[in-house]
């Protein structure tokens, strides 16, 4: 009994244990919280990284880069951009969906700006403040840009949106109104920003270089087709009627683009990057429209994503068996590129041979084909070595000799590694699930310092906005308000100089002051400068309305579907230019359509046209 | 002389005006007959308010009989008033005993008071009563009585049919004898046993076993920290047959299925280790986090929502289990406040019983299959499948050539034109199976053990060998074993100290059970050999799919083991010095759980031949290089959860009524020792205080009052803690008076109800503190040459202040029906309305920003908004009907059903508004299927034309149609609906019967669900890697050069030469899941709908009752299966797999066994 009291006791202890209040009272004390955050530097600092990580990175599938536009093709049927091609594609597809993480990005930054002077100021000074929150500007305009690119008109914000804010008050501003609430950000953001960076460290960061150069991109966006006076959008407005796109065209955006583009050149903070600026005696175009993208933080970036893992983009372009062989160039890529002589192979005076095979190398000053490839690929232009992988041109992401013979069958095992895209070769149809479906690979963004089939590929910023296009930007916009203006020939010869070209005043005397023509050329210049970089191709198609046009819609490669029944590199009837897709078509896909979800949640957003 | 004193005796009921107690003058009023005592003794007795158990001193007294009875039955301190004088003991006791639904029984000189059975409500002598015999009784009889565990019973009383005299009892032995005549019967009866009866053999001795008397309605049945009395549970509370439980199965979940009332679940894969059911009470109540059950082991919570353990208590041997109870109403679950809202699962293990060592063993062994190996298409139709997927789709690609599907067809070169049917390469039809269990149990009035060991060992059904030093099969090999130990530290105090280890040691191939059975749906049978001559692997070139056989059996293995320790010491007083009835409780709790994983990956050589040489040889190219050794990897985590609770007790009978009390406090402490952030590093805490009232007035009114008050860490203070009542009433008609002309065929009637609130304060996911804004880890940029990165925070989650309990107000309506003492149906309609649910918010704008579905990261990085704004309701219906008889002496029958009705719909989810009714889930069941309406096949290009555009992919003739909901001319995803059919079963039952003839007994189990369907469109069939989904299904699927295989049905199609409406599948087309026929429709929606032979078995009893000389109790034999035959429309593969085909199909069984008892 006695016992058993003391046992009583204990128990009725038990009961009494501690207090309860306490026992639930933890919160995470060292979690991250609203007021925490901005109580040190390196806790601000990190909210403005992760703004940043928002800035366009298509490492591993970008819609528009890959596959969207007449330049290239997937070979995974599933991909969106197969979808999108397909015609298969609607509100409910999550095809580039892109919206709501701008949206998230462009509140972020109204948080930081909104907060990072609450930093102590012996944690951060007051002008790293005023950089750090122009930093945050900048980065705000940009996700509205690209929204308005992608999207067209966008929901106008001014500050952090409450999530008790009734939404229905917030409709889409129309296209102008967009065009300049950009133009205000972003001179915001560049009246405390410099022209370029001097010290390393900074690198990434953005500047009043790339502030102007988002101007410039955007002028020459509202000054063409699509948005300027364009019937397609006669009737896209708002639920109350306001209308959502510029009623008719006007000429003077034209002039106000070239004057935008202008502006980033008289900056004198870049320039075109060539071989010399690496210390090379002597100028080889090859090297130079190749090593622009595997140099780091050369003088013609404008804008780059800093941290960016090119691992994914080589092993996505490059051929198997060493990488995935996903993103394939197209013949109609292949075309746009000039002859060494700068012509075009339409020419008849350009020397361009379609059929047999080179009896030679190439024997100008940096190279160029081989001896045995086909003549089609013959006397081609720097560029097209250096962007474009074909047929038995050897593999460029490979270091030693087994590396190179690893993409190759056995009889072809001569230490070169010459890409096999015919039929039966390693990277042709019958190589598993690698199969390449128009007879080209990319070579572009891609260091012959790679080992893709180790997997080992080199650090290098991805370019959003580089010089050459500012010059491409500011030549076509003058071409359209003045076309006789000299500064045309002069701007557009230095891209075509860089690339080893001669003048096209040398070339093409005739297309000077001809306003048709020189935007004839001026487009095929854009196209083959800029291919396959962050969708400036897909964008130009877009913007001057051309992507629905028939010849931009058939797309051709090799034939790669012809059974070589093992002839290998001497099987001529894979030479022979084959339509594999005709892509569907419908003026409605100049816009993606905005997400059925982001529509029913506010329902003062308009759908595109169309969708 | 009897005659005469029946007649002359006077029945005198005077009422005395004083409190008289004649009983105490004994011997003055008593007439003493002790050679002849029975129910003709002549005895008196009168007195005012006496107890009954003084009455019955009294007569024993006077007559020499003594009574037993059990309290149960009979209230001893009742007090009555009485006064016979003179008369016969039969008339006083049918005084004392009728209202109160006793009979007695004279044996001997043992009155034995028993339930007044039903049917026969006036007791009489079964036989009657004849002169004493003349004859003399010839032989000597001698026996044993025992109980069916072999152990003697003492007391135990011996009778000659038709005598009253000459009977005997049996002594410490269980050892009797007696005189009678050959052929006479011998009946044998005990207090709680069952009468038996047996022939006098003419020599030889006699053992008899008698089983324990089941009074169903006594019975005690866990509830909530504790037990109650059947009769007067008013919650709605089922409990399982252990004997059902009895199946060669490693998951206690799975054979839980169809057994009891109330369990919906479903069980989705049967990879040994892996196949835990999505199990649940009573169906889903919330589409936001958490559906399980509590689950409640030995008075301690034992699972844990989004605990990588999850499910640990699976692996409780079922031969260590004493019982397993379902508490599914509000009434029932209250005293669990927080986290019962989904119900709670009681499983409580066996303790010692005081005696001799007493052992059990089992031993079974037997073989184990999958139920369903789908059947995909063959080389030849696979190539002419695709021949006419090209040409209907009107596509350049190539086509399979004459040649090349004739060389395929005639076998001859299997290296080049190779034809491999890879599901049956890689599994074999049996795998083997073993499993034993041995336990002890014994002690002495101070200490009781338990003590048990188990061993189960499963092999997997891969058809592998030990080729490169390593066995890649799977294996499942779990130890357990359990200590329960009691010891009487004083005469009201009991320490419990429970032990229990399950130990888990298993070997996976190298690669997932997902990824194999993934690829061995997308290799075509045409792309490439298994081998090549020479030992060489064959396998595609880089990135070119799998050769699933290869990474089958040459990819390595992982092993994992998974150590459970769980631990509970309890210490249990009586408190009868304060108030007598009060006992109180302390508990304390110490789980461990962890895992290690040592993956040793491997890679061999791989080669493919394209062709051969002009001599006949193969062209090989190495493919792949392999590795000389096996990799190495390992993976250790670990949690453990520390529970204390404080409870006192309160159960007391007053006359009439019977009050119970219960009040609890308890805490609970689980730490994840794996956690990646300090969010989830915390300590997960709950503190509750919770009470019980019941009162029940003559077993008759039943009300109880139940509450929770439980706290959550969850929340932010004022908003922590949650206050749960519910209250619940039953009635017992059965036991009213005007129910009397029923109570032959009723022998129970009782309605309950009861009503009230639950909580949930788990948000989903493995989210926590939604009250708190909480940043973590985001994007990360680089700034500087080199592209160094530098890591970004974001807001994961906005934090909602006034967050709290999410509540289910629970009605529960019952009904329990007793039938002829034989047919038990209880019948319960259920509804359970959640509201408050903890939701994260849906309906926020895109532009506010906390949306960040990243494309090109392919990541959805939402941040979080947590709201208690979700709603749902639930109901249904659940019964059971369990029939118990005996025809004759050999024959046994035992039937039982049950089945559980459960629907639920969203009310509120805080979904975008819809522009259509139609789009919107509010309304919706839970996991009902979104899909287009399919209007059949398009018959032309004309009708293509001439219908609504649909531009997922070109349209040709043979493909689906969809309906056009809103007319708008085009299908879109405005047409995209519910389709009212949902993947988790709304019906579940399950039905068996166990008959027993002589020493053989046989029983069957079946079980099934019914509307739920499969949406067999492919789409959920995909590894989430890059590849393409919807392999095995959608013709032709696949990211690269050998497009997926099709199951054969794809031959049952529409073609051009035979557009059949009726097909299964629409014109071939090589397509993907998001190509116009393979999109989730009407079209691919198939009734799920299953009947399942789940389990049967047969045994014999080889030997029983043995004598103390052998040891050997009792010996058994049986033979038994699981999963035997499945009844559905559903053909493809094992129904129960779901929508997703490519997964472990489950496990067939068949074992034989052999029990023994020492």
């Amino acid at each position: 009994m006695k016992r058993s009291n003391h046992i009583c006791v204990a128990i009725i202890l038990l009961f009494s244990l501690g207090s309860c209040k306490k026992y639930l009272d933890q919160k995470p004390d060292n979690l991250l919280t609203e007021e925490q955050l901005w109580q040190t530097r390196a806790n601000a600092e990190s909210y403005l990284n992760n703004i940043y990580a928002r800035l366009h990175n298509n490492d591993g599938g970008d819609y528009a880069t890959i596959g969207a536009s007449d330049e290239s093709s997937v070979s995974i049927g599933g991909s969106g951009t197969r979808q999108m091609v397909a015609g298969n594609w609607n509100p409910q597809s999550y095809i580039g969906y892109n919206w709501s993480s701008y949206y998230a990005g462009i509140r972020q930054s109204f948080i930081f700006e909104d907060n990072i002077d609450k930093v102590p100021p012996t944690q951060m000074s007051d002008s790293l403040k005023q950089q750090y929150k122009a930093e945050a500007v900048f980065l705000r305009g940009w996700f509205f840009w690209k929204i308005l690119e992608q999207y067209g008109p966008f929901v106008k914000l001014t500050g952090v949106v409450s999530q008790t804010a009734d939404a229905t008050k917030y409709p889409r501003a129309p296209f102008d109104t967009c065009v300049a609430y950009i133009n205000e950000i972003m001179d915001k953001a560049a009246a405390h920003l410099p022209a370029a960076w001097t010290v390393s460290g900074n690198f990434g960061r953005v500047t009043k270089g790339a502030a102007l150069a988002v101007k410039a991109q955007l002028a020459l966006w509202a000054a063409s087709p699509l948005w300027n006076g364009n019937p397609y959008f006669n009737n896209f407005k708002n639920n109350d009627g306001t209308a959502l796109a510029p009623a008719s065209y006007d000429a003077s955006k034209w002039t106000k683009a070239a004057a935008a583009a202008k502006a980033v050149i008289d900056l004198g903070a870049f320039r075109l990057f060539t071989n010399v600026d690496e210390g090379a005696g002597a100028f080889n175009p090859l090297l130079s429209v190749s090593d622009l993208f595997i140099t780091s933080w050369n003088n013609e970036i404008i804008l780059a994503n800093n941290k960016y893992g090119a691992w994914g983009w080589v092993k996505d372009v490059s051929p198997s068996p060493g990488a995935y062989n996903i993103y394939n160039a197209t013949q109609n890529a292949v075309d746009a590129f000039c002859m060494s002589n700068g012509r075009t192979i339409d020419d008849p005076a350009s020397g361009y041979v379609e059929t047999g095979f080179s009896g030679s190398d190439d024997t100008s000053a940096w190279g160029g084909h081989l001896k045995g490839e086909w003549n089609m690929y013959a006397h081609r232009e720097a560029r097209f070595y250096a962007y474009v992988q074909y047929n038995m041109h050897p593999v460029l992401p490979a270091v030693t000799v087994d590396d190179k013979n690893f993409y190759s069958s056995g009889a072809n095992q001569d230490g070169t590694g010459r890409v096999e895209y015919y039929y039966s070769g390693k990277s042709g149809q019958v190589a598993a699930n690698s199969s390449n479906i128009t007879g080209y690979g990319i070579r572009k963004g891609v260091s012959p310092a790679d080992n893709i089939r180790n997997d080992v590929v080199g650090y290098r910023p991805q370019i959003l906005i580089r010089y050459a296009e500012m010059l491409l930007d500011y030549v076509e916009a003058l071409n359209e308000s003045d076309p006789s203006h000299p500064d045309i020939v002069t701007y557009l010869d230095m891209i075509r100089a860089r690339a080893g070209l001669p003048g096209i005043g040398t070339v093409y005397p005739g297309a000077v002051g001809n306003q048709d023509q020189m935007r004839k050329y001026i487009l095929r210049e854009r196209q083959v400068e800029l291919c396959f970089e962050n969708g400036d191709r897909y964008y130009t198609l877009v913007r001057r309305k051309l992507l629905g046009n028939a010849e931009n819609q058939a797309i051709y490669g090799m034939n790669v579907n012809a059974n070589d029944n093992g002839q290998g590199f001497s099987f001529t009837a894979f030479y022979t230019r084959t339509l594999f897709q005709n892509r569907f078509w419908n003026d409605k896909m100049y816009l993606f359509p905005i997400y059925q979800t982001d529509i029913d949640n506010d329902n003062a957003i308009v759908q595109n046209p169309g969708w | 002389m009897r005659d005469l004193l029946e007649k002359t005796v006077l029945l005198q009921r005077r009422l005395l005006p004083l409190l008289f107690l004649m009983i105490a003058l004994p011997g003055v009023q008593a007439m003493p007959q002790p050679e002849a005592p029975g129910l003709q003794s002549v005895v008196s007795v009168s007195g005012q308010r006496i107890p009954v158990a003084q009455v019955l001193r009294a007569i024993r007294k006077q007559t020499g009989l003594n009574f037993f009875y059990s309290n149960q039955l009979l209230n001893d301190k009742e007090k009555v008033s009485l006064s016979f004088r003179n008369v016969r003991l039969e008339e006083v006791l049918t005084f004392l005993f009728k209202d109160r639904n006793i009979t007695y029984e004279v044996r001997g000189n043992r009155v034995l008071l028993n339930e007044k059975p039903a049917p026969a409500k006036v007791v009489k002598d079964p036989s009657p009563p004849v002169p004493e015999k003349k004859v003399l009784d010839t032989i000597t009889v001698r026996g044993q009585v025992m109980d069916p565990d072999g152990k003697p019973l003492q007391g135990a009383t011996v009778m000659v049919r038709g005598r009253t005299m000459g009977g005997a009892m049996t002594d410490e032995f269980g050892i009797f004898s007696l005189r009678a005549n050959a052929g006479e019967v011998l009946s044998v009866s005990m207090v709680g046993m069952q009468p038996e009866e047996i022939a006098v053999p003419a020599k030889g001795n006699l053992k008899i076993t008698l089983k324990a008397k089941t009074d169903k309605m006594n019975e005690a049945v866990v509830v909530g920290y504790g037990k109650q009395r059947k009769i007067s549970v008013t919650g709605s509370v089922a409990s399982v047959d252990m004997e059902d439980m009895r199946m060669p199965v490693r998951n206690l979940t799975n054979a839980l299925a169809g057994k009891v009332a109330g369990v919906i679940s479903v069980q989705t894969s049967g990879e040994p280790g892996y196949d835990n059911s999505t199990f649940t009470i009573r169906g889903i109540g919330t589409f936001q986090g958490n559906v399980s059950p509590l689950i409640i082991v030995d008075g301690v919570q034992r699972e844990d929502v989004n605990s990588t353990y999850g499910g640990a208590y699976n692996n409780i041997d079922p031969e260590d289990i004493a019982s397993i109870s379902l508490l599914k109403d509000a009434s029932a679950t209250a005293v669990y406040g927080a986290k019962a809202a989904n119900g709670v699962l009681i499983i409580t293990t066996k303790r010692g019983v005081a005696g001799k060592p007493k052992i059990s063993s089992k031993l079974e062994s037997g073989v184990s299959g999958l139920t369903k190996i789908p059947k995909m298409l063959d080389g030849v139709n696979y190539m002419k499948l695709y021949n006419e997927a090209v040409s209907n789709d009107k596509s350049l690609a190539t086509q399979y050539s004459a040649d090349v599907i004739q060389k395929t067809a005639s076998g001859l070169d299997p290296y080049i034109y190779p034809n491999v049917n890879w599901l049956k390469s890689m599994y074999k039809d049996w795998a083997p199976y073993y499993n034993a269990n041995v336990n002890v149990t014994g002690g002495g009035e101070s200490m009781r053990y338990f003590l048990s060991a188990s061993f189960y060992d499963q092999d997997g059904s891969y058809k592998v060998a030990k080729l490169n030093g390593y066995n890649p099969n799977l294996n499942f090999k779990r130890y357990d074993f359990r200590s329960n130990v009691d010891v009487n530290l004083s005469k009201n105090t009991v320490l419990s100290l429970n032990l229990d280890a399950m130990l888990v040691n298993s070997r996976y191939p190298g690669v997932s059970a997902a990824s194999i059975w993934y690829s061995a749906y997308a290799t075509n049978p045409i792309s490439f050999p298994i081998k090549y001559p020479g030992n060489k692997w064959a396998g595609p070139r880089n990135n070119g799919g799998t050769n699933p056989y290869n990474s089958l059996q040459n990819s390595g293995y992982t092993t994992e083991f998974r150590p459970t320790v769980q631990s509970v010491i309890t210490l249990t007083q009586k408190l009868d010095v304060i108030t007598k009835g009060l006992s109180a409780l302390g508990r304390f709790s110490f789980d461990s759980y962890g895992q290690t994983d040592i993956s040793r990956p491997g890679k061999n050589d791989l080669w493919y031949a394209g062709g051969r040489d002009g001599e006949g040889n193969l062209n090989f190219e190495q493919t792949r290089v392999g590795d000389t050794y096996l990799g190495y990897s390992t993976s250790t985590s670990a949690e453990r959860t520390m529970y204390l609770e404080a409870n006192l007790n309160y159960s007391r009978s007053f006359g009439d009524h019977s009050v119970g009390g219960l009040l609890v406090f308890n805490q609970r402490n689980r730490v994840v020792g794996s956690a990646s952030d300090v969010v989830h590093v915390l300590p997960y805490r709950n503190m509750a205080l919770a009470g019980r009232a019941t009162y029940a007035y003559k077993d008759k009114y039943l009300a109880e009052f139940n509450a929770g008050y439980t706290g959550s860490e969850n929340f932010s203070e004022g908003h922590r803690w949650g206050f749960f009542p519910s209250v619940s009433a039953g009635w017992v008609i059965s036991k009213e008076d005007f129910f009397d002309p029923l109570a032959k065929t009723f022998s129970l009637l009782k309605i309950r109800a009861s009503r009230g609130l639950v909580g949930n304060d788990n948000i989903g996911g493995t989210d926590r503190f939604g009250y708190l804004t909480q940043f973590g880890a985001g994007g990360s940029t680089s700034f500087g040459l080199n592209g160094n990165a530098s890591a970004g925070q974001t807001e994961y989650i906005i934090g909602t202040e006034n967050l709290t309990w999410e509540l289910a107000t629970k009605t529960d309506i019952g009904l329990e029906v007793g039938l002829l003492n034989k047919i038990n149906i209880v019948v319960d309609v259920f509804q359970d309305r959640r509201k408050d649910i903890l939701i994260p918010r849906n309906a926020i704008s895109s532009i506010v920003g906390y949306n960040g579905y990243d494309w090109t990261a392919g990541i959805t990085q939402n941040t979080k908004v947590y709201a208690n704004m979700g709603e749902m309701n639930n109901k249904g219906i659940d019964g059971s009907v369990e029939y118990n008889d005996k025809f004759g002496k050999d024959v046994s029958l035992r039937l039982f059903g049950n089945f559980t009705y459960a629907r639920n719909k969203i009310l509120f989810a805080d979904d975008p508004k819809r522009k259509y009714p139609w789009l919107l889930q509010a309304g919706h069941r839970y996991g009902e299927f979104q899909g287009y309406v399919s209007q059949g096949l398009f018959k032309s290009d004309d009708d293509i034309n001439s219908s609504p555009g649909q531009s997922f992919s070109t349209l040709h003739p043979g493909d689906v149609k969809y309906a056009d909901l809103d007319k708008d001319g085009t299908v879109n995803s405005y047409d995209y609906t519910y389709l009212g059919k949902s993947s988790f079963p709304s019906w579940s039952y399950g039905a068996g019967f166990t008959l027993g003839y002589k020493k053989i007994d046989l029983s069957l189990f079946f079980q099934g669900v019914a509307d739920v369907s499969i949406m067999a469109n492919g789409t959920p069939i995909g590894l989430n890697d890059g590849s393409a989904s919807g392999v095995g299904i959608v013709p032709f699927a696949g990211i690269g050069q050998y497009p997926a295989n099709v199951m054969s049905k794809a031959l049952d199609r529409w073609t051009v030469e035979n557009p059949r409406q009726d097909a299964y599948y629409p014109r071939m087309g090589i397509a993907s899941t998001t190509s116009n026929n393979y999109l989730n429709s009407t079209w691919w929606l198939k009734d799920g709908s299953y009947i399942s032979l789940k389990q049967a078995s047969i045994g014999y009893t080889l030997y029983n009752a043995g004598t103390k000389k052998t040891g050997l109790a009792s010996l058994y034999v049986y033979g038994a299966g699981t999963n035997l035959l499945t009844f559905s429309k559903f053909k493809l593969w094992d129904v129960e797999l779901g929508s997703n085909g490519a997964s472990y199909p489950l496990a067939r069984t068949i074992v034989i066994g052999l029990r023994a008892q020492f």
